[in-house]
Parts: C-alpha cells; sequence; structure tokens
C-alpha cells in the first residue's frame, strides 16, 4: 500500500467518509464486511469469492462469522475461497479445530467440505490430520477432497499419503492419488518421485479413470528425464497401453504420455497408434509422435 | 430454437448483417457464472459450435461437435475460412484440450491421411489445460497453458490472489507437436487475437505491488519480445481490458469492465493505438474511447435495454458496425443471483453510429457468444523473429540478456542525470514454492535478487538474467535506494511490472520506457553497451530454488528472510531500547473499530513471535514485523471509529526511501565507496548513533534497504514453510 492510500483509507475512516471517498483501485484493499455480506445473502458463487478477494488484506472482522459458515457452502469454488480467506486472518486455527472434529465424526460431507476449505487454506501443518483421514476416508467424494487438499499444499511429505491412497478400494480415490502426485514440489536439489514403478501396476487397473491418470503420470514423470525409471519399465508400460487398452482414453493418454518423455524408443508405437480405430488417439498419436525428434 | 429476427431492440433488418459473408461461426452453452476476467477453467456446460449459412433468421444452423456434455473455451477460425481450432472440456474430461473441426464439420486430422470421418479431433491431452487457441501464420496455433516451460518439478505459478494457478503463452504445430512454452509471467495471459503485422495482443494480469489489473500487450509469434500495448499508462477506462481484436490501422476494439463480478463482460471500447503501424504506435499517443456510453465501465449492475457486452469483432470499421455478444439487464453477479436469474448473451450486429443492436441469434436458456465470420483473410506474415532459442553449449539452457542503452531516455520517469548508479534485478514468485498463502503484511509477491549491475556513465546497462523468469528491474542511487522520481511512472525507478525472456532471447530497450515512437538504433561505438560483457545474473545450471541466500551479505544475499537477514541486526542494535516496554522509545497507539472492538500495540523490533489478536484476527508474524509493517495492514479496515497514538507504517513496501524506518536509519553513501559523511537525506540524524547506538554497518544497510525496496515481506525461499 502506498502513503498516499494509507492517508486516503485512513482520512476516509476517520472521518466517516467512506461512502465518497472514491474506490481504492487497488489489489486486495477494495472490500467490506458488509459488501461480503450482501455478496452471501445473494447467493452468487462468483460475487462471494469477488467480494472475499477484494478484502484480500482487510481484516474484515464484521464478516468473520458470517464466512465461516460458509464452508458448507454447496459451491466448491467457494469452500476453497473461504479457506484461502481465513487463513489469512487467523481465523486459521478455529477452521483447524473445526476440521479436527469433523474428520474425527462419521459425516462424510462435512468432511468433505472442510477439507475444501483445508486446500484453500494450503497449511503444510494440516498434512497430519489430511493423512489421518486418508488412512480410512469416508467415501469417495470426502476421499478426492483429501488428496486434492494435499496437492494443494504440494509439500513432498505428502507422497506416503498418496501411496496408501493407490490401494484404496475406491476408484476415484486411486485415480486423485495419481493427480495428486502430479501436484508435489520438489524440495531443494531434490525429487520427490525417484521411480515410476509404483504407478506401473495401476495401468491394468480395472477402472478406466485410473488407467488414464497411471499413463498421465508416467508421462508427467519422463518429462525432461524427471526419472529415468519412467522412461524405460514406465515406457514399455504405455507402449503396452497404447496397443492394447480396450479404452480409447487410456489408449488416448498412454499416446500423448509417450510424447512427453520423447524418448525416440516409443515412436514406433506411436506410428502404429496413428492407424488406431479411434479417431481421437490417432490424431493425439500424430501430436505425440511429432514431438519425438 | 428461437433463431432471433429483425427487428428486436434495434430494429432494421439483417439479411446482410455480416457485409455479404456467406457464413458465421458460433458458441452455443449454458449459462454459468465464469469467474473474474481471467478465470479460464469455467464454462458452462452443454457446448457446442454451430455455423449459421447464411447468418440470418431464416439461416441453417448446423452442430459441427455434437458433444453431450463439453464446456467451449474459445475458437477461432483458419485464414482459408475452411477449419475452427477451439478448446474445450470434452465430456468426462478434467482439462481443457485443444481441437480442430472443418467448418463443413468433418475431422481434419484424419482428412490429411485420406480418411473421411465427422467431428473435431483432438491435437493436445494430458493434465494440463490448453486454452484461447488462435491461428498463428506458417501452420501453427498459439494457445494460453498452465504447464509450466521450467520443467514438471517446478509448480505453475500462482495468480495475484495466490490462488488460481496461471495460463501462460504457447504455442504448437497445427498437429499439436512442436509445443513451444513462452516465459513465464507472474500471472494469467488470456483472450489472445492475431494482428494484421503478424504480432500477437493478448490482455495480460499486471500485477506487481498493489496494482491490479489486466491490461493489453503485444508479442512476437515466437513468444519473444512482449511488450505493452495498452493500459498501463493511465490511458484505460475500465481496469481490464479483454478479448481485443483488430479493427482498423491503429484501431483495436475491447471489452472494457471491472475485473470481476461482470460475467467477463462490459463496455465495448474503441483503442487507438497512437499510430497506424508498429513503427509509429506508442502507449504514451494512445487513447480510448467507449462506444456504448451507457454501459457501466465498472462492476455495478447495468440496465434493462443498456446491458453488457461479451465479445466483439469488427464488421466494417467505416460504418461502425460490429459483430458482438451482448445481453440484457444488469449482467452483474450479485443481482442477478439474488433474482435467481442469469445473463442471456445472444449474437447482434451493433451499430456504435447509431447506438443500434440488430439480433442475429439468440437462444433462450443458452449463451450464444464467440461469433466469427466465416471468411477468408490475408494470413499475416510469419514474421523472422530474430531470436533462435539456443542452449549455450554446456548443456544448461541459455539465459536472457537484458539491456537498455540510455536509461534516463524515459517518458514516464523524470530522472536527474546521474542520480542512478546501478541496476537491480529481481525475479519474482508466487506461493507455489511452498510459502504460507501470503508473504508478509504487505501486497507484494515472493522477490529474489539476481544481482545488481553498473550503469554506465552513458547511462546504458546490460546483464544476463535466468530465461523464462519474470525480472523486475530497479535503478538504485549511490546510497543502494531505488531512486526517487517523478512522473506518471510512481515514486521511484522502479519497473511496475515484470519482464521476462526466452532462452537465448536479447531484450533491448532504449531507456526506462523510452519514446515508443523511436526506433532504437545503435551504430558502432555509440554506446558502452557494445562494448562491455555483461553482467552475469543467470545462474546457470541452478534451479530457481537453489537461487537462494548463501549468506546475508551483499553479493550473496538474493531473498531477504526476516527472521533470519532481519532480526539479528533489530537484536544486536536495536531492542535494547526497542523491546516492548512503552515509553518514548517504544510508542503505543489503540484503534477502536466499528465493531467497538479494540487493538492496542506498543512498539517492539523483538523477534518474539506473536499471535496479534484483533478481535478474531491473529497476526504471527516476529514483532518486529508487525511493528514496522502492521499500522499499514490495519489502516486498511474502513471502519475505525477512534484512535490514540500514531499509526505509521514504517516500511513503505517497494520504496526504501519512502520508508520512515530508513528515513530514521539515514544510510549512509554505498556507490562507488562507502561514505559515512554523506547520508542520503542530509541534516537529518543517523539512528541509532543519535542516541548513542551502535551505527548500522554499510551491509546492514543493504539488507534494510532491500528488504523495503522488494516489498518488505516476512518470508522469502529461505524461511518459507516446506523447505
Amino acid at each position: 500500500m502506498t502513503t498516499k492510500t494509507i492517508k486516503t483509507t485512513l482520512t476516509c475512516a476517520l472521518l466517516g467518509l467512506s461512502m465518497l471517498c472514491a474506490p481504492l483501485a487497488h489489489a486486495g484493499i477494495d472490500g467490506s464486511s458488509s459488501k461480503i455480506e450482501t455478496a452471501i445473502a445473494s447467493g452468487s458463487v462468483d460475487a462471494i469469492v469477488a467480494e472475499l478477494e477484494r478484502s484480500e488484506n482487510i481484516p474484515q472482522r464484521g464478516a468473520y462469522d458470517a464466512v465461516l459458515k460458509l464452508i458448507d457452502h454447496p459451491s466448491a469454488r467457494v469452500r476453497e475461497a473461504v479457506g484461502w480467506w481465513v487463513g489469512r486472518r487467523g481465523l486459521r486455527q478455529t477452521v483447524i479445530n473445526t476440521a479436527a472434529l469433523r474428520l474425527a465424526a462419521q459425516d462424510p460431507i462435512a468432511a468433505a467440505n472442510v477439507l475444501d476449505a483445508l486446500r484453500g487454506m494450503r497449511d503444510i501443518t494440516t498434512l497430519d490430520l489430511v493423512a489421518a483421514y486418508m488412512a480410512h476416508p469416508l467415501d469417495e467424494t470426502s476421499g478426492i477432497a483429501g488428496l486434492r487438499c494435499i496437492s494443494a499444499i504440494g509439500a513432498p511429505q505428502g507422497l506416503d499419503t498418496i501411496k496408501v491412497s493407490l490401494g484404496s478400494s475406491l476408484a476415484g480415490v486411486r485415480a486423485e492419488a495419481l493427480r495428486t502426485a502430479r501436484g508435489l514440489r520438489a524440495p531443494v536439489g531434490q525429487k520427490v518421485l525417484t521411480t515410476g514403478a509404483s504407478f506401473v501396476p495401476l495401468l491394468s487397473d480395472a477402472d478406466e479413470g485410473v488407467r488414464r491418470e497411471a499413463a498421465l503420470t508416467l508421462g508427467f514423470l519422463g518429462q525432461s528425464g524427471l526419472n529415468s525409471d519412467a522412461t524405460t519399465s514406465g515406457l514399455n508400460a504405455l507402449v503396452t497401453a497404447l496397443g492394447q487398452d480396450s479404452s480409447a482414453k487410456v489408449r488416448r493418454a498412454a499416446a500423448w504420455s509417450i510424447g512427453e518423455m520423447g524418448n525416440i524408443a516409443g515412436l514406433d508405437a506411436l506410428k502404429a497408434a496413428e492407424k488406431d480405430k479411434d479417431s481421437t488417439v490417432r490424431s493425439i498419436a500424430t501430436a505425440a509422435a511429432g514431438r519425438i525428434h | 430454437m428461437a433463431v432471433v429476427g429483425a427487428g428486436g431492440c434495434g430494429g432494421g433488418g439483417n439479411s446482410n448483417v455480416l457485409g455479404g459473408v456467406a457464413s458465421m461461426a458460433y458458441i452455443s452453452q449454458d449459462a454459468v457464472e465464469p469467474g473474474n476476467v481471467f478465470d479460464y477453467t469455467n464454462g458452462g456446460a452443454h457446448g457446442n459450435i454451430f455455423t449459421l449459412t447464411p447468418p440470418t433468421a431464416s439461416g441453417a444452423k448446423k452442430n459441427l461437435t455434437n458433444w453431450d456434455n463439453a464446456s467451449i473455451n474459445s475458437m477461432d477460425v483458419s485464414f482459408d475460412a475452411r477449419e475452427i481450432v477451439f478448446s474445450a472440456k470434452a465430456p468426462g474430461d478434467s482439462n481443457y484440450h485443444v481441437y480442430r473441426v472443418n467448418v463443413d464439420g468433418s475431422n481434419p486430422c484424419d482428412a490429411v491421411t485420406g480418411v473421411v470421418s465427422q467431428g473435431a479431433c483432438q491435437i493436445t491431452d494430458g493434465g494440463n489445460d490448453e486454452v484461447y487457441p488462435i491461428y498463428l501464420p506458417g501452420g501453427r496455433i498459439y494457445y494460453a497453458t498452465n504447464k509450466n516451460v521450467e520443467g514438471a518439478e517446478v509448480p505453475q505459478f500462482r495468480d495475484e490472489y495466490e490462488r488460481a494457478t496461471t495460463a501462460q503463452a504457447a504455442s504448437m504445430s497445427l498437429d499439436g507437436s512442436d509445443q513451444v512454452l513462452g516465459p513465464r509471467n507472474v500471472s494469467h495471459r488470456v483472450s489472445p487475437a492475431l494482428l494484421p503485422d503478424g504480432r500477437i495482443l493478448t490482455t495480460e494480469w499486471r500485477h506487481l505491488g498493489d496494482t491490479n489489473e489486466g491490461d493489453l500487450v503485444t508479442m512476437n509469434q515466437d513468444l519473444t519480445g512482449v511488450r505493452e500495448s495498452f493500459g498501463r499508462e493511465g490511458k484505460s477506462v475500465a481496469n481490464s481490458h479483454l478479448r481485443a481484436t483488430w479493427a482498423a490501422p491503429g484501431r483495436l476494439v475491447a471489452i472494457g469492465t471491472s475485473r470481476d463480478r461482470t460475467f467477463q463482460a462490459g463496455a465495448l471500447v474503441l483503442i487507438d493505438q497512437g499510430g497506424t503501424d508498429i513503427t509509429t504506435q506508442s502507449e504514451a499517443r494512445s487513447s480510448e474511447i467507449v462506444l456504448t456510453p451507457d454501459v457501466p465501465l465498472d462492476r455495478s449492475p447495468s440496465f434493462v435495454g443498456v446491458g453488457r457486452y461479451y465479445d466483439v469483432r469488427t464488421i466494417d470499421y467505416g460504418k461502425m458496425k460490429f459483430l458482438v455478444s451482448w445481453s440484457d439487464g444488469t449482467v452483474e453477479t450479485e443481482t442477478l443471483t439474488a433474482a435467481k436469474a442469469s445473463p442471456d448473451f445472444g449474437i447482434y450486429v451493433y451499430d456504435a453510429n447509431s447506438k443500434t443492436r440488430t439480433p442475429v441469434v439468440n437462444e433462450i436458456g443458452t449463451w450464444e457468444f464467440g461469433a466469427i465470420p466465416i471468411a477468408v483473410r490475408a494470413e499475416p506474415p510469419a514474421l523472422k523473429n530474430s531470436f533462435v532459442a539456443t542452449n549455450n553449449g554446456s548443456g544448461t539452457t541459455a539465459s536472457t540478456l537484458l539491456s537498455a542503452i540510455n536509461v534516463y531516455d524515459s517518458t514516464m520517469f523524470n530522472l536527474t542525470p546521474g542520480s542512478a548508479v546501478k541496476l537491480r534485478l529481481s525475479e519474482g514468485f508466487s506461493s507455489e514454492e511452498g510459502a504460507p498463502n501470503m508473504f508478509g503484511l504487505s501486497d507484494f509477491d515472493g522477490m529474489s535478487l539476481l544481482g545488481e549491475t553498473d550503469i554506465q556513465n552513458d547511462g546504458s546497462y546490460k546483464a544476463l538474467v535466468p530465461p523464462n523468469v519474470p525480472v523486475r528491474q530497479q535503478l538504485i542511487d549511490k546510497y543502494g535506494m531505488a531512486v526517487t522520481t517523478t512522473g506518471q511512472g510512481g515514486d521511484t525507478a522502479s519497473e511496475p511490472l515484470w519482464i521476462q525472456g526466452r532462452p537465448g532471447e536479447a531484450r533491448v530497450c532504449g531507456g526506462c520506457h523510452e519514446d515508443r515512437t523511436k526506433s532504437i538504433q545503435l551504430t558502432p561505438g555509440s554506446s558502452a553497451l557494445q562494448a562491455l560483457g555483461a553482467a552475469a545474473f543467470d545462474y546457470p545450471g541452478q534451479t530457481r530454488q537453489q537461487r537462494q541466500s548463501t549468506d546475508y551479505t551483499p553479493g550473496n544475499v538474493r531473498g531477504v528472510p526476516w527472521d533470519k537477514a532481519l532480526q539479528p541486526i533489530f537484536d544486536a542494535k536495536c531492542v535494547s531500547c526497542h523491546n516492548g516496554q512503552a515509553g518514548p522509545a517504544n510508542p503505543s497507539y489503540s484503534i477502536t473499530f466499528g465493531d467497538m472492538s479494540t487493538f492496542a500495540w506498543t512498539f517492539d523490533l523483538t523477534g518474539r513471535s506473536v499471535d496479534v489478536m484483533v478481535e478474531k484476527s491473529t497476526y504471527t508474524y516476529s514483532a518486529s514485523h508487525i511493528s514496522l509493517l502492521g499500522p499499514a495492514q490495519l489502516t486498511r479496515e474502513k471502519t475505525i471509529l477512534a484512535q490514540t497514538g500514531q499509526l505509521i507504517g514504517y516500511v513503505e513496501p517497494g520504496s526504501a526511501h519512502d520508508s520512515t524506518l530508513i528515513q530514521k536509519l539515514n544510510p549512509m553513501r554505498r556507490y562507488p565507496d562507502v561514505d559515512g559523511n554523506d547520508l542520503a537525506f542530509p541534516g537529518k540524524p543517523q539512528h541509532p548513533a543519535d542516541v548513542g547506538g551502535t551505527p548500522l554497518t554499510a551491509d546492514e544497510y543493504y539488507l534494510m534497504i532491500l528488504m523495503a525496496d522488494n516489498g518488505g515481506q516476512f518470508y522469502s525461499r529461505e524461511n518459507i514453510k516446506g523447505y
């Protein structure tokens, strides 16, 4: 905030002239508690999110209770924004305490909602709490919400939870675990994932969504030689999936990922896939082959 | 179906609304609240692409995609008018990808191989989004993506609010191969268009410090040479301009609107780029007029009969006729949701002379938008860019060269000759690197010093920086502070935006925002620039995570982590007096807020971790950070009823010179050599020596100044959580 802005704001505030002062055109300091409450009353997802963002850097004490209730708003966009907003205001611990209670209870909707809020908060200290829930998620939706929270935090410590989730009986959780693996942030000078071996078996999963995400994750690992293992066993597994998987979505993902790896050893498989019975697989195989030099 | 006939709000027939063009394409999908103008993944459901032939009420409508539940982001028609490229989230997919379809509905990818099939062909896949595709000359496509040019192991930047993953510039061949990822901006680049001269025009979310707006920039087809086009020199009438397209030589049409709450719709504006071609265009000479004067330019509700516009293309500039998508009503999220209603965008021809609209197609319950005449257009030249991506021969990526011929050549800053002795280069990042979702009690993003290089006697400089990385340039004076200046550029000569370059790209400018109407000319021997080796701030072989301070001495410092770099100085030289014990050295203040809650604070430069309670709000920073930056935070609340004591923002984020802390400390000259007799604020005492304390060393001053000039954050790479 510039000195000029501070003076303007303070003058408006002290003189009670907020209605007469020109709106501030700066980031995150143009909201008010009443605007937030009006947006909440309207029910508009966009208006709520916009007002929360606009008050990024204003305490807005008057709106705390109303905003906290939005943890159970029907829109995940709102729930995520609420977590982001309250996490900047010292309500962080309030939400964490709420999460601890909800995740220990037996209401999967309440759990999923608060996990969405934690996703917006992105607090590394909540990893253990989420990990504990992910050992036995109440249902697929809340399990996916938990993994998305881990992905948003991005800390490499989330890898253990991902490994557990890869063995879940819930297909959506397995698929989300694979997506989450792609969202972890590597520590300085290290790599989060040093092998793609644990993902290869999931190319044979019964669920096509899981197989597709497994293929994309192997491609992710193979980018720029990120994981040498992925360029050997991972590539072979992708070539097999491209040629044999019954799902066009999986074959398409396998083709794309072979292109991501950029390994010449995958070129023949891609050329063969340009004659696939599915037109989408054909066009993606062409695109992927064009990226192998 | 409810294709609307002639008449309606504007009156008049529509038998030849597109000037004889045989057909047009458009997108139809469900209404949705799409988010702010930079949100690119919140499209409506049940989207399909249609052609209307002829583009009249009686025209034949054809569905080219025939999807059950897709979401279409945007589309473009090829130069030969034979096919369409578009971005969509297909049924069952998790991401937006790029597709192509012929205007007759057949599959262009199969056609290449001699196979005849119907429907779109997909040319990208994977776990990222690819949006806003447009055709480029030479068989290429420009698009935006959240894939990271710096590799899979580096998360993509988050946006202004540390929330959404940013969309960055990219291009590829028509078949989806040969993907090129552009250098990263700190935030989104959306809604591009191709100009007839071959440049790409796009909207860029500009945010650095407390700036927050959507401005137009241009770039070359190889994603180099990003340059401001409109919105950054106080000429714009609205916060954001988006979906800008070419109207006539030197003229653009665009949507001017608020950043949020208007369904990404707004007024129609006509922008004069200040010249008819690139050699004469200058934002300094640019201007803008509103074609729809009754439409609010902010986010306030519009009016019945006025509405808002979603997109615009020029049909006949001479007659001021435009093909638009428009909805009647308030077109404001709060009022419409409260009324359980949505806007109803449909396609119209707008006559800016008569201020009338002629309806073309508007179906009940769905939005129609993105209309493009299906007509052959000239393919702009495939620009021979001056840049070829290379590596440096040692296996690492080539660096980017930044240089200026004369930093005193500026249309925005009034700089005293000789006032700048060095150029400070810092890189920007957001909280994807592991910080909690804010960096401290200021609006600034993460910043890390790359280095400082000399300004030569002729005003030039030359430096290598890491490629693909957003960089901020600041001119600094002999005291090490960002140079103070006057003019519209700001209080200090700090570039109010991020710049970036591709590997091997040379970004040479005439000065610090030199007159854009002048061409840059370098004759042999005319500038020290050519004779000098560039300062090496590129750190080849290091990842950006590895670009961290090895210690906090000048030369080795990168980020300025408050607790590690600054607190030891406070502890050694300040806290013996400034210890939180109320008294002359530790002034107190209290605030009574509108809800009658109170907050009291006593100045304290200790490093104790404090949960500062302001009613239910807790700031968990060191007492020193709260003391020096907290008042600025607290005064943002507009409901202060009363206060005792002075609320002083001791650190002015982004300006050491304007910071009370630095003025109090009164640094000595640092360049070309340290001189304790030459103080930055002559005639004023130097604290704490003025009260018998131990003076700060020159290097300690350096850290304090760097902290203030680079935003006053608490967190940097050196102390963020997650590492």
